[in-house]
């Protein structure tokens, strides 16, 4: 292979420690330590691994740059933070980038060579000096860095900045190595003063942030220009300019291209497939065509046009290759060259050796490439840090339902699941502005609603302006200004609030607060974005109040400040009722293994969020939000806010054994102390009956569900649109309607079925009507129907419906069927009521459905848990002797204690320490029972059973010891593990499109539980349709 | 004792590069591993280039970085080209082992960094990922870095672990990895870095990883060279 350099004059000591063209630089002897860098790394000939944007700031130093300065932004950053630390450079950090290029220019004028870095778009903020720079020209030497970033790293689009610099007739220089971004800035200086126009240097990602080797010299000793006023050349009056336009295009774009040849570097190979190219590409392009001929262009813009017209000559095929847009392709384009480029090349994203190999020799890949992983891996995103003070703004803003106009930092993020508070973010300081535009024309519902969320540099960068417009044009836009002391995204750097200077050094600090006071905000407040219920009211009032207003959340970067509050959190699992409440603020400390929820103590910096959260609710409910508002009196919003979690309030508040209660939530919070000392008037007007000191939730849960019955029409509950996507829901327990309530508040298609004649499951046909009144039960339940649930009752699951029909029929189906097979016991006997055997669930249906129920005489209940109770009550109330006999002692039983004392209060006895052995029975019913005494079992065994028996009298025997899911209905459906349906913790099974909730799935559990797991299949099949594509197909003409 | 010396990877003499693909969580160390083995390389005369991620790349994000022997151009390596995928984390070693080619070494921490909830509603952690990482390249080592770094006494130093391991398959002597580690952590967890650097190459060595033919399992850790 020849690959022969033919025009190389891009060697180290021609461009920059002996060049011959203007540049004549000499080395000045530093004192030692008047520059920590190069200290470290001494001048000599041995290379040093730079990055790009390190050689970059090695580069300005070396040119002899006075002054510096930017605004970070990736891929950028990197540059000041380095040249910074060479303290013969005045650099600083801008407040923006157009404040950055004019501190540049005026540099220039008064004699200094100048940088300015940016990222791409923020020569777009810099646009405006950056387009008539070209017609002052300089004094001192101006380099332009833009570092563009193709693939959007961390951008919000990717634009090309050598459009910017043609149209602003800025040469631009593109530098495809860190030593090349070392010699291409040393060398652009001289341009820049030969010249007298400023230069841009545009690199991209890979170079900014790519090592390699760099050779590097000493500072030359430029000394600073002399200052001079120059009307005709510094003051663009029309006259001025049209004079100097003419200039620019005449002179100097002409003198320009004449050098440009100096940039070519040529590598003559097969002279069929030859390239055009520069910056990374070019490292692309000799990797994926080593045996090409390309040209190498340093210089993209002017092009020196005569050496390209002879490259091209003769080739069987030219093709432009670079990132972005066709610039070179257009411009060689106009020369009358056949050359190809964006007809092969995307316009779009990074280039590679991959794409360009396959794009440009189609299916001639030289190697096979290994086939990519078949398992679908869990995303692993950018996440707000664990403690992050930004989830304490935002979980308030979600809370309250908030249109938010959002702007660009690491809050960004907030956008993102589970928070998802972020309604737009465009770019730089926009927040604030596009709030006023929307509040413009929202109506007021919705502008009550409208927040601009903009973070502390950014507010700097381009907020303040936008600030004024609103005061000034007399808006009413509530702004929350994240101040976090520092730009956190890119990395930490200082600003005008940070009190520290880009050196370090202290700085002069400036005061929003005082800033926005004396804009003339009506009303300017802190909040402590750890204090949750704190922010979510201030954040209220705001909103309602008349007039601009903003509101500083004010807490450092914890991880700039490396802040921990205290040892991590435990999450005490024993306690943890597994709503997932405490997921919601989506913090990466929280993780889930095997089903259960932990805090891993190496995130955790105990910020308290979650803790706050954590409500110990079952079913996850918003509890501080739910006793904010009954505070204030919103009951209907209170109501609502139940509703986001559970169709069944009322139901809940009866039948739930209310966990929330408890003194100490599951993450360490002392929650009934809290509740008390904010809310004294709710104490006062709730106390729980057995603690009178704490708020019983349980009863606010009961007068908001009572409440809500009687005052608020279940249609307007009924979703704003329907949308495509039908789900089938097997199931009307809690678990099955709690998802058809959750997926038809998103607007989808909703059938529930159900094996008995009304919709209810458990609810109504296990629950006696004295544990749960059936006008409530009637009441929540109507509700479903009044959102346009539709229910078919009667319905078999294996008779009258099949899975697979139902599969077909429907996108997605959900499995509610609950565990309905018994648990086995050692006693033999058919399960018949009238022969004195039954189950209890079996006998609850009976009794609960109002069919006659022959029992009388004594009865014994095996069992001790909630079923067992209602068994005996049941019994009770049909006149029986009930007994409940349970095998082990009083506390061990699973039931309610409120539950077990008011079955002994209706006459119920317990005997503990027995399990029966073996049916007695006389004329084929039963007439009593044999029971062997039990006592306490040693290590792992629960009890032990003696030898020692005894007989009871008993007409009818009641089971009620549990029940387990119908394994052999789950292996028929084809999704059945050993414990019951194999589900994942959102309810997905491996069937694609089915999913499973309520006991069937995630075993015995209380209504409250069930209700929560309904959500989180209703959430998990939302994904499933979405991800499917289901909701972007055409609605159907009629529901 | 070295073995299998012949079948180490000649660094940079050979005109052809050699590809190293750093994977792991943001916040582990990664880019301080990935500057250490360009650091060797620097310090053996060998042309090198490494990539770096910044800005969005913040604690907790999936994280990948590269080495390249034999280059002072583009760091950047293609699909199926890299020689080593040093997997700081079991499942971002997965995530990235396209790279690799089918006659590369995959050297990976048994750790497991479970996502967040959010990641896992879309997919679980896979539970095979030795094998699936198997099928695809010709040795794939994992090892309890973890267990090894913990046990020298800071989780932070899987990172010399690995490049332990890895510098069992390199001609690198062992007194320019000390300079080049040397050179790059802070000072006051030199001697814990080598500690842990040794260990990792202790292990890997004795375990014969380089000549193994079958399956063997070691403390746990299961070593194939197909």
């Amino acid at each position: 292979m020849s690959c022969r350099a033919l025009l190389l004059i891009l060697d180290v000591d021609n461009m920059s420690a002996t060049g011959k063209k203007g540049f004549q630089p000499t080395f000045n002897q530093t004192k030692k330590g008047s520059d920590r860098l190069d200290e470290a790394f001494p001048s000599t000939n041995s290379p040093r691994l730079l990055s790009g944007n390190e050689a970059i700031a090695r580069a300005a130093w070396e040119a002899g740059v006075h002054v510096a300065c930017g605004y970070p932004g990736t891929p950028s950053t990197e540059i000041l933070e380095t040249l910074s630390q060479y303290r013969q450079v005045k650099c600083e950090w801008s407040t923006n980038e157009k404040v950055a290029m004019e501190i540049a220019i005026g540099a220039s004028f008064a004699g200094a060579r100048t940088l300015v870095t940016m990222k791409h778009v923020g020569l777009n903020v810099a646009a405006d000096p950056f387009f008539s720079a070209a017609y002052t020209g300089v004094n001192g030497g101006l380099v332009i860095i833009s570092a563009d970033d193709p693939g959007m790293h961390s951008s919000q689009n990717e634009q090309d900045n050598r459009l910017l610099a043609a149209a602003a007739r800025i040469p631009i220089l593109e530098p495809s190595s860190s030593q090349e971004a070392r010699d291409f800035v040393i060398a652009a200086f001289d341009i820049s003063e030969k010249f007298d126009l400023p230069v841009l240097v545009r690199t991209t990602t890979r170079i900014a942030h790519g090592k390699t080797s760099v050779k590097t010299a000493g500072r030359a000793n430029i000394p600073l220009r002399r200052y001079q006023k120059q009307p005709s050349k510094n003051i663009l009056l029309p006259s001025v300019s049209q004079r100097k336009h003419k200039r620019i295009e005449t002179v100097q774009m002409p003198l320009l291209k004449q050098q440009a040849v100096r940039w070519i570097q040529t590598f003559e190979g097969d002279s069929n497939l030859a390239f055009v190219t520069s910056g990374a590409s070019f490292n692309y392009v000799r990797e994926a065509f080593p045996d090409a001929s390309v040209m190498k262009l340093g210089m993209t813009y002017p092009l020196p046009e005569p050496e390209i017209l002879a490259f091209a000559k003769g080739r069987k095929r030219l093709i432009a290759v670079e990132e972005l847009e066709p610039f070179l392709q257009q411009e060689i384009a106009a020369l009358g060259i056949d050359i190809e480029g964006k007809n092969l090349l995307p316009r779009y994203g990074e280039l590679s050796v991959d794409i360009i190999r396959d794009s440009v020799v189609p299916g001639a890949r030289p190697k096979a490439v290994p086939s990519t992983n078949s398992l679908p891996l869990p995303p692993r995103p950018p996440v707000m840090c664990a403690g992050c003070s930004h989830r304490g703004t935002f979980y308030p803003l979600k809370q309250l339902n908030a249109i938010v106009a959002g702007d660009v930092g690491c809050y960004t993020l907030g956008a993102l699941a589970p928070l998802e508070a972020i309604d737009c973010s465009i770019n730089m300081g926009a927040s604030i502005s596009m709030a006023h535009g929307m509040e413009k024309v929202l109506d007021e519902s919705e502008s009550k609603r409208l927040v601009a969320v903009i973070g502390d540099s950014t507010f700097f960068h381009s907020g303040i302006t936008a600030l004024i417009d609103v005061i000034y044009n007399d808006a009413h836009t509530t702004t929350i200004i994240l101040d976090n002391h520092t730009s956190a995204m890119t990395g930490h750097q200082p600003h005008p609030g940070s009190g520290v200077s880009i050196n370090g050094d202290v700085a002069k600090k400036v005061d929003i607060e005082a800033l926005c006071r004396s804009l003339g905000v009506a009303s300017v407040r802190r909040s402590n974005p750890y204090d949750l219920i704190g922010t979510f009211k201030i954040i209220d009032e705001e909103l309602h109040r008349d007039g601009a207003s903003v509101i500083i959340a004010d807490a450092p970067c914890t991880l700039k400040a490396k802040q921990r509050f205290g040892e991590p959190l435990i999450l005490e699992t024993q306690q943890c009722t597994k709503c997932f409440a405490c997921t919601r603020i989506g913090c990466p400390a929280i993780e889930l293994e095997e089903r259960q929820l932990r805090i891993n103590p190496l995130l955790c910096v105990a910020c308290g969020h979650c803790s706050q959260v954590c409500s110990n609710c079952n079913t996850g409910l918003d509890i501080p939000l739910i006793l904010e508002l009954m505070h204030q009196k919103r009951y209907r919003e209170a109501f609502s806010v139940i509703l986001q979690e559970s169709p069944f309030p009322a139901i809940s508040a009866r039948v739930c054994p209310h966990p929330c209660e408890k003194e100490v939530n599951a993450l360490g919070q002392l929650q009934g102390k809290n509740r008390a000392k904010r809310y004294p008037e709710l104490l006062k007007e709730f106390p729980q009956s057995e603690n009178p000191n704490s708020i019983s939730i349980h009863a606010i849960e009961r007068f908001l569900g009572d409440y809500g019955i009687v005052n608020i029409a279940g249609e307007e509950f009924a979703p704003a649109h329907v949308r495509r996507g039908s789900v089938a829901i097997v199931g009307s327990g809690p678990a099955g309607l709690s998802a058809a309530w959750h997926l038809r508040r998103n607007g989808f298609q909703v059938t529930v079925f159900d094996s008995n004649e009304k919709p209810g499951g458990m609810l109504r046909y296990g629950i006696p009507e004295f544990r749960l009144p059936r006008d409530i039960l009637d009441a929540e339940i109507e509700r479903l129907f009044s959102i346009g649930i539709k229910f078919l009752c009667g319905k078999v699951l294996g008779n009258d419906l099949q899975l697979e029909e139902l599969k077909v029929q429907f996108d997605a189906v959900i499995l509610a069927i609950g565990e309905t097979s018994p648990k086995e016991i050692a006693l033999q006997g058919a399960r018949n009521i009238e022969e004195g055997l039954s189950d209890g669930l079996a006998f609850l249906h009976r009794y609960n459905s109002g069919d006659a129920v022959p029992i009388s005489g004594s009865v014994a209940i095996i069992g001790g848990g909630n079923t067992a109770m209602d068994c005996a009550r049941c019994a009770r109330r049909l006149g029986a002797k009930a007994t409940i006999y349970y095998r082990r002692g009083k506390k061990d039983m699973h039931a309610y204690s409120s539950e077990i004392e008011k079955a002994s209060r209706e006459g119920v006895e317990f005997k503990f320490w027995s399990t029966p052995t073996r049916l007695l029975s006389k004329d084929a019913a039963v007439s009593g029972l044999v029971m062997a005494k039990t006592r306490p079992g040693t290590l792992r065994q629960l009890f032990e059973i003696s030898t020692e028996e005894f007989t009871i009298q008993v007409g009818h025997v009641i089971i009620a010891i549990g029940e387990q899911a119908d394994l052999d209905l789950l292996t028929d459906l084809g999704v059945a593990n050993k414990h019951g349906m194999d589900v994942n913790f959102m309810g997905a099974t491996p069937d694609s499109g089915v999913f499973g909730c309520g006991d069937a799935a995630f075993c015995h559990g209380t209504v409250t539980q069930a209700i929560a797991t309904g959500k989180r299949a209703a959430e998990s099949v939302k994904t499933f349709l979405q991800e499917n594509n289901v909701l972007n197909a055409p609605m159907p003409d009629k529901e | 004792m070295k073995k299998n010396k012949g079948e180490k990877m000649n660094t940079g003499h050979s005109g052809k590069t050699i590809n190293v693909v750093i994977a792991g969580v943001g916040g582990q160390g990664s880019i301080t591993s990935g500057q250490i083995a360009a650091r060797a390389a620097m310090l053996h005369g060998t042309e090198v280039a490494m990539s770096e991620v910044h800005g969005m790349a913040q604690r907790g994000g999936s994280v990948m970085s590269t080495v390249r022997y034999g280059s002072n151009q583009s760091p950047v390596i293609p699909m199926g080209e890299a020689d080593f995928l040093l997997g700081f984390e079991s499942l971002e070693a997965l995530r990235y082992s396209p790279y690799l080619r089918s006659s590369g070494v995959a050297i990976v921490s048994d750790q497991r960094i479970i996502p967040t909830i959010e990641a896992l509603k879309k997919a679980t952690y896979p539970t095979n990922i030795f094998a699936e990482l198997k099928i695809q390249t010709k040795s794939a080592i994992f090892l309890p870095a973890l267990e090894i770094a913990a046990e020298i006494g800071n989780p932070r130093l899987i990172g010399s672990v690995l490049l332990g391991a890895f510098s069992a398959f390199m001609d690198f002597s062992a007194s320019i990895w000390k300079q080049a580690i040397t050179d790059i952590v802070p000072h006051a967890t030199i001697e814990r870095n080598l500690q842990a650097f040794r260990a990792g190459y202790e292990f890997t060595i004795d375990a014969d990883v380089l000549s193994a033919e079958k399956p063997v399992t070691v403390n746990d850790s299961v070593f194939i060279t197909a």
